[in-house]
């Protein structure tokens, strides 16, 4: 049910999105194929600039406003109705919403990477930076915990929105759920700001004397690539280990209150 | 006796300091046409959402076939709610094909039948429907499925006499003898030779739940005049 629930998904928000990568391929384009004529140079080069960073900040905007729109007109709003009396999970319906939103956060890097590349393949030779990134010996393990680190803040971030917004219905914060949703992610984001600033205060309060404390310190200190890189290490580890946490917790607010508070209009 | 399909356990849901289900019991036996009738605010809405698992009781219980409303109630469960859930970005043809995708029971050829009776093409956007024909729409959804239990909130509530016959022929030709079916509404004159039994709720319990012909026995009234006497304002 998960893959149909996408699907629609898909289809709901796909006439969004693709428009804007095709504007943004055309205009990298025409810029990258630009100097070929003279004549008109430079009037466009003006121009063509300008509308590529205005399509990539109407990217990022909609991007936005596609996160939150599908989730409150969808879920919270009159379609609602038809969406929790489907014989679906809430599970599968959050899970829906949310790889969706990743798809098109993900391929939209994917289009802001190929819009670069396509403006500069004059300038640069892709093989050779190719060639060069496969000399770079990156650690695989560091690398798989970045590249998580990555997306589970992307997922923080979108079950956040998620979070506020169930919450902000169920109880009703304020009319305009929108407004209440956001008003509740701020909320959400102080608090998370100071626990997190109390952590660190605590942590180094209590540690600040303990032989491994020193170690560590001494570690991030040293002139040693290795040893600095292995703390750098032992710092994403941790950080990812506490995104997750962060995750379990929001997905769990918002399945509870489209569970458990849900009050539909 | 047979085992009720749909049973209220003292159930209440309140909003606030508003009761709008108030300690309700009540057990309903399968394959009949039941009228849900009350003034507005009595509780109607809102038990359908307590029925589908749009809310959770405050207290007490719903029981469909004996459990909890679940996924599995949902199957069998076909709901026409009071307001227009069709989305903007699709056509006729994409919702037909959605309920297809999510519903077992759901029966596409007959839906597009209904469709042409109306004169509703298919490759019409949703969006731009008048109200009167995305409500036909949502109807021939609710009444193309086979489900166990349909329920209807305020079905002829919003539409002109016309369409009215037309939608109560609708239900009357897609019901089968051994489904359940609830209908909430206010116009009860229009409706009333279609009830077998009818309850009457008030302040968000229940006043009476009876049968038609027994009300009839009982009372020597219609059960549109007896709405206007217990009702009265």
């Amino acid at each position: 049910m998960l893959g149909k629930l996408m699907k629609y998904e898909l289809r709901a928000t796909a006439r969004y999105f693709l428009p804007i990568y095709g504007a943004i391929i055309v205009f990298s384009m025409l810029i990258g194929i630009r100097g070929v004529n003279d004549t008109y140079r430079n009037a466009l080069s003006v121009i063509l600039p300008m509308a590529l960073g205005l399509s990539f900040m109407g990217l990022g905007v909609m991007t936005l406003i596609m996160v939150v729109k599908r989730f409150d007109s969808n879920l919270l709003g009159d379609e609602g109705y038809l969406m929790f009396t489907l014989p679906v999970k809430a599970n599968s319906i959050i899970i829906s919403k949310l790889l969706t939103s990743m798809v098109w956060i993900l391929s939209s890097t994917l289009v802001f990477f190929l819009s670069m590349g396509i403006i500069t393949w004059r300038e640069f030779n892709l093989s050779e930076i190719l060639e060069e990134l496969s000399h770079l010996q990156l650690d695989p393990y560091f690398l798989v915990v970045f590249i998580l680190v990555i997306l589970m803040s992307i997922i923080q971030f979108l079950l956040q929105v998620y979070a506020s917004l169930g919450i902000a219905q169920a109880y009703s914060i304020s009319k305009n759920r929108i407004l209440g949703g956001t008003l509740i992610f701020i909320l959400f984001s102080i608090v998370i700001n100071m626990v997190e600033t109390f952590a660190a205060a605590g942590f180094t309060f209590l540690f600040a004397d303990s032989p491994w404390f020193h170690d560590l310190v001494r570690m991030a200190e040293s002139s040693d690539f290795i040893t600095v890189f292995s703390t750098i290490q032992l710092f994403f580890t941790i950080l990812l280990g506490y995104l997750i946490l962060k995750n379990i917790l929001f997905y769990f607010l918002t399945k509870y209150h489209l569970q458990k508070k849900l009050n539909l209009e | 006796m047979t085992q009720s399909i749909i049973e209220f356990q003292n159930l209440s849901k309140t909003f606030g300091k508003t009761k709008a289900v108030d300690n309700l019991s009540l057990s309903i036996a399968p394959g009949k046409i039941i009228g849900l009738l009350g003034p507005n605010g009595s509780g109607k809405s809102t038990l359908f959402k307590l029925i589908n698992g749009l809310l959770e009781p405050t207290k007490g219980q719903v029981l469909i076939e004996g459990q909890a409303p679940s996924m599995e109630s949902k199957k069998i469960i076909s709901y026409l709610p009071e307001r227009t859930y069709l989305n903007d970005w699709m056509k006729i043809r994409d919702i037909l094909n959605f309920f297809h995708d999510f519903y077992e029971d759901f029966d596409l050829v007959k839906a597009q039948e209904m469709l042409r009776v109306l004169g509703l093409d298919e490759r019409h956007p949703l969006k731009t429907l008048s109200k009167g024909n995305k409500e036909k729409v949502q109807l021939i959804l609710v009444m193309s499925r086979k489900a166990k239990i349909y329920l209807l909130d305020e079905p002829i509530g919003g539409v002109d006499p016309a369409a009215r016959d037309f939608i109560l022929e609708t239900i009357l030709s897609n019901y089968q003898e051994d489904a359940t079916m609830i209908i909430s509404t206010h116009l009860i004159s229009d409706i009333e030779k279609v009830f077998d039994e009818v309850i009457l709720l008030q302040n968000g319990s229940v006043y009476d739940y009876d049968s038609v012909d027994s009300i009839r026995e009982k009372t020597g009234k219609s059960v549109d005049e007896l709405f206007r006497e217990v009702f009265k304002c």
